[in-house]
């Protein structure tokens, strides 16, 4: 059933709540992983939000579940690091075995990663999708 | 024929958005290529009826064009645009993620998001 | 080689988008892509030469030094001319190896030029 793995990559620009873009971004990459595609995000900028832990909105599509289920369903989502640590995620250095910056703050379904984990992404994918960079 | 997709969150009358999608849209329609603009979340604010200045004509001409545009039912139904509401020729779909997912991965020659 | 298109649409430094698209052209190009970068509407600003130390200044990096650093690792840095145009900028206002088009010519890049297009 599982069609070739073309990828789908999305990048996220802008922090949840604030806008609908990771609502959009999430519902977006979640369908094609159900529909059988790989997907890889990229958190960029204020979207490294996205990754703190325990976002409980009231009223809103919570976008830390979402993630969470993306990451269960096979997706490979990514955060940078310049920008998570301008912002306060970091409280440790590289951790080789888990592939990804120690941080306490964000969901375990993110990975802390260098830039450079997005242009692999891009190099890769299929189709890239921009969600709240404009 | 080569065709272009793409994807638009943000309303038509702040920035340049509108102009510059329909700009591009009506460059690609006059090389012979098949477009399709999705409109989902605040870009449904494009689909709205009757809008006049340079929004109004860039939708109404992209659509006079040829360019297919798919909007997001449930993102206009949820700001209270009903069909009689929206610009005829757009065509509101409900599974808009699904929709998106098949153009880009299997159509789609190039795909830009805004 | 995978080329990829960094469209830029915002002012440099008022908001960080012309920074992080500039991040990602510097970094495709360290990978050995090709790279072109798009400068339209309020983006020309970051290609403005005689930049005074934006650094000490107002703490920001100085985005003329990032556009040459992209020339010269081989990326082409495009700036569209009718933006330029509505702002009274000329070209020689910006740094040295830019190039200008035309509106037309920078939809026949998006739409037929690269792999991929991202937007900031």
């Amino acid at each position: 059933m599982v069609k070739e793995q073309k990828a789908l990559a999305c990048m996220l620009f802008s922090g949840p709540y604030g806008s609908q873009d990771a609502d959009i971004m999430a519902r977006i990459a979640e369908r094609a992983l159900d529909m059988g595609y790989g997907v890889k995000i990229f958190l960029y900028g204020d979207g490294v939000h996205a990754q703190m832990s325990g976002q409980r909105p009231k009223a809103f599509f919570n976008v830390g579940d979402a993630l969470e289920r993306i990451a269960k369903k096979g997706g490979n989502i990514k955060s940078c690091v310049r920008c998570s640590e301008a912002r306060g995620y970091l409280d440790g250095g590289y951790d080789d075995d888990n592939e990804r910056y120690i941080s306490s703050k964000s969901l375990d379904a993110v990975r802390i990663y260098s830039l450079y984990g997005f242009i692999d992404m891009i190099k890769d994918a299929h189709t890239i999708l921009t969600f709240g960079s404009t | 024929m080569k065709k272009v997709c793409m994807l638009i969150t943000k309303p038509p009358h702040s920035g340049e958005g509108a102009e510059r999608l329909c700009g591009i849209s009506a460059h690609a329609r006059a090389g012979g290529m098949e477009v399709v603009i999705y409109l989902i979340g605040d870009g449904v604010l494009c689909a709205k009826r009757n809008q006049t200045g340079h929004v109004g004509h860039h939708v109404q001409t992209a659509l006079a064009k040829g360019v297919e545009v798919v909007a997001s039912r449930d993102d206009l139904l949820a700001r209270g645009l009903a069909e009689t509401q929206v610009e005829p020729g757009v065509e509101m779909v409900e599974d808009i993620e699904g929709r998106i997912v098949t153009d880009v991965m299997e159509h789609a020659d190039r795909v830009i998001s805004w | 080689m995978k080329h990829i298109i960094v469209e830029l649409s915002h002012p440099p430094f008022g908001h960080e988008h012309t920074f992080a698209g500039l991040y990602v052209a510097t970094a495709s190009l360290s990978k050995a892509m090709d790279v072109t970068v798009l400068l339209r509407g309020d983006a020309v600003y970051t290609a403005m030469k005689g930049q005074v130390e934006p650094q000490r200044l107002i703490a920001l990096p100085p985005t003329e030094q990032q556009v040459e650093d992209i020339l010269a690792l081989g990326g082409r840095v495009i700036a569209e001319a009718h933006s330029m145009e509505v702002r009274g900028l000329g070209p020689e206002e910006l740094v040295e190896g830019i190039e200008v088009l035309s509106t037309q010519e920078i939809h026949d890049l998006l739409l037929n030029e690269g792999d991929h297009v991202v937007a900031f």
